[in-house]
């Protein structure tokens, strides 16, 4: 979790106009999917759950904001006649909201929040190690093909392809204890830039970052899925073989 | 002793149509435990998933059949009843007869209802709690994809 003084407010009447600048993105704060806040709108950032594509944003009154969309200049029509149309990644949502920190105007601030109670760090970034075991990873992408398996998605055995943002994994699961993972780095004057993993090798962590914080956020689904299936086949079994032993 | 079980105990000769489904529903989670089966329907189905349960017996089978929208809102359901040579078919939106005659493959769904009714509703609810995860998972995985697919036509365009 990023720890965020729940009483910080933020002054979006500027927000459209604000260009984030490595996407010159435009960011819409929406108070629901219909309405967009209204300019100078204060709004409360109480809290903000570490999770790619559910940011839990509230207003001054508490009220959620169900999400928070973006649209790139330019890119296509709806970004042209300035309709939201996608979620933020965590990487923009840090950046933009690190743009309404700069841009907001402080007398306004100052008007709705007294100065000493505003925090002097409202983000603070998780700490990261500096490299991971590829065995974590593994463990990562096992979750992923897990739930590619609940959601019943076709997948080939030897290769399976993560889509993170703007990274693409593609997983080559060799043997049970050997492992490469294909990072494609998709740069403007590159088409790919590929890098191999083969374990026991380490990875350095900001590469497959995404996806251990996409790994992070629904391992705890997961866990819970394991232990209720487990006992679904646990009675399951108690049925039939009382069932079997009646007859 | 809840009413629905107290009906069932007493009506030797009638069912309700409404008791019948309610029996399938719970039921029919562990006919088919592998409840996944309506997500994978999901995929091929669009926006409409179709799962269906089977209770099978002595010359007979009851098929609950339902219809949920994306986000897992049961839309319809109906019970396909197939014994003697004979196939019937009740909608909960339909009009149908708030009663029917119980016959042999209803009994025997009822008592296997009745025997196991404790881990069965148990299993109901276990499953219900796997689906409402699912789902979830399913919106994100969706969302994510999404995600990355703008952002890979903004690179082909030259946005980077």
């Amino acid at each position: 979790m990023i720890e965020i003084n729940p009483n910080k407010k933020f002054i979006p009447g500027e927000l459209i106009a604000i260009q984030d600048p490595n996407l010159r993105i435009p960011a819409f704060f929406l108070k629901d999917k219909k309405r967009m806040a209204m300019p100078k709108e204060p709004l409360t950032l109480s809290q903000y759950e570490e999770r790619v594509l559910h940011p839990n944003v509230v207003d001054s009154m508490g009220h959620p904001l169900t999400r928070i969309y973006f649209g790139l200049s330019e890119c296509c029509e709806e970004c042209r006649t300035g309709k939201p149309h996608f979620v933020s990644d965590i990487r923009t949502f840090y950046s933009v909201f690190a743009s309404v920190e700069d841009l907001t105007d402080p007398k306004e601030v100052t008007k709705e929040t007294p100065k000493e109670e505003q925090p002097t760090l409202p983000f603070v970034e998780k700490e990261y190690p500096k490299d991971a075991n590829l065995v974590d990873v593994a463990d990562a992408i096992a979750a992923h093909q897990e739930i590619c398996r609940i959601l019943g998605t076709k997948s080939s055995s030897f290769v399976q392809d993560l889509f993170f943002g703007r990274w693409r994994f593609s997983v080559y699961k060799r043997s049970p204890d050997q492992l490469s993972v294909e990072e494609i780095s998709q740069d403007k004057n590159a088409i790919a830039n590929y890098t191999s993993y083969t374990t026991p090798n380490s990875v350095p962590y900001e590469n497959v970052r995404p996806l251990m914080d996409y790994y992070m956020s629904i391992i705890e689904d997961l866990d819970k899925v394991s232990k209720y299936e487990e006992e679904i086949k646990r009675l399951y079994d108690a049925i039939q073989v009382e069932r079997a032993s009646h007859v | 002793m809840s009413k629905l079980d107290r009906r069932l105990k007493q009506s030797n000769k009638n069912v309700r149509l409404a008791d019948l489904l309610q029996i399938m529903e719970v039921v029919g989670e562990v006919l088919d435990h592998n409840y996944r089966s309506e997500l994978s329907a999901e995929h091929k189905n669009g926006l409409i998933i179709k799962g269906s349960k089977r209770f099978g017996g002595k010359g007979g089978s009851i098929t609950l059949c339902r219809t949920f929208l994306e986000d897992g809102t049961l839309l319809d359901s109906k019970v396909d009843i197939y014994e003697n040579n004979q196939f019937r078919s009740f909608a909960l939106s339909g009009k149908n007869p708030r009663i029917v005659e119980k016959t042999p493959i209803m009994g025997e769904l009822i008592e296997f209802y009745t025997r196991f009714k404790g881990p069965l509703t148990r299993i109901c609810s276990l499953a219900h709690e796997c689906h409402k995860i699912h789902s979830k998972l399913y919106t994100a995985h969706m969302n994510r994809k999404q995600n990355h697919e703008t952002l890979e036509m903004n690179h082909k365009r030259g946005y980077n």
